[in-house]
């Protein structure tokens, strides 16, 4: 046999299945049905206002912190929700419970640290109430994720089950 | 003495091919079938190796499972077997890669090898070992002229006829 010839049908055949699984994968993909986006929510004015006045950041931003861990992710929601599913090594501060619950976490939120809080994403207020309470206790370093547990979930980010962050 | 056993090696080789061929290609098919069953956490996995960018990771989560599954079969049904060899060799120098680098970043992470059966395995040496023996398997393929029960053989002997 050839070799020169033999050599190129070897890279002929490989650069075929790459190809080939490139594009069933991307079919696949586009044919399952994917998690609905939360994005036709109708956004109240109030919230508009509140978070004008908050700094935000977004999942790509938020996930570059992610990854340097140089953020403390803080979920806004209740324990319930928290626990059915959050973002890998948040912690939990319901927005109605943060007298009790910061506390806990006192010596991990440092106020030099960058603090990124989230909720339900687009409209939901709660993660803006959480951040407004750090502030109000003399952080600076805060920011709201306003996209959300949802964003993050879409994003196929890291993210963890149960109580433990 | 020592010639018999040179000569028996030499008949065993074209077996010990067969075997190693097979076997490599259920390793992937295998190995395909997990991650397909489990789309997300592969997509998690490649992202929480952290070497590729964000669409790009999605984009190889997408199509890493269908090369192997593609792979697999050729290997298995001896077809193209040279080409999924060097196709599969370059996938397994991309997981030696990524996972060398997540060990050296100290990061105990899920291999997400063999997503099956609950098998949560985390990256370490053995699983490296283990890829650069895949690596060498798939190698010694690429080299190999003949393969014994596989269609490539039996298209050949139809061309040259």
């Amino acid at each position: 046999m050839n070799l020169n010839k033999s050599w190129k049908s070897v890279l002929v055949i490989t650069v075929a299945i790459y190809v080939v699984s490139f594009i069933v994968g991307i079919l696949i993909h586009a044919v399952i049905p994917q998690t609905e986006t939360p994005d036709k929510l109708i956004v109240p004015q109030s919230y508009l206002q509140q978070i004008s006045a908050m700094k935000t950041i977004s999942i790509e931003d938020a996930y570059s912190n992610y990854t340097g861990n140089s953020a403390v992710f803080i979920d806004a929601r209740d324990n319930a929700e928290y626990r059915e599913g959050h973002i890998k090594g948040a912690i939990n501060i319901p927005y109605d419970r943060f007298q009790q619950v910061y506390p806990q976490f006192k010596k991990l939120l440092t106020k030099d640290k960058k603090i990124i809080t989230y909720c339900h994403g687009t409209g939901c207020g709660l993660s803006v109430d959480v951040a407004k309470d750090l502030m109000a206790i003399g952080y600076t370093n805060v920011y709201v994720m306003t996209e959300g547990w949802p964003g993050w979930i879409n994003a196929n980010l890291p993210i963890s089950v149960g109580k433990e962050p | 003495m020592e010639r018999k056993c040179v000569i028996n090696f030499a008949l065993m080789r074209p077996v010990i091919i067969l075997v190693l061929r097979v076997i490599l290609g259920i390793v992937f098919v295998v190995a395909a079938y997990g991650k397909l069953l489990h789309p997300d956490a592969l997509v998690s996995t490649v992202i929480n190796f952290n070497i590729l960018p964000l669409g790009l990771a999605k984009i190889f989560a997408e199509t890493l499972p269908w090369i192997e599954m593609i792979g697999g079969i050729m290997l298995i049904i001896g077809f193209g077997t040279r080409g999924a060899s060097f196709a599969l060799g370059w996938l397994l120098v991309s997981f030696i890669i990524a996972i060398w680098i997540n060990i050296h970043r100290g990061v105990s992470m899920d291999c997400g090898c063999f997503d099956l059966f609950g098998m949560n395995e985390k990256i370490g040496s053995a699983i490296l070992i283990r890829d650069v023996v895949f690596l060498i398997v798939a190698i010694a393929l690429v080299f190999t002229k003949e393969f014994m029960l596989s269609i490539d053989t039996v298209l050949e002997r139809k061309t040259i006829k």
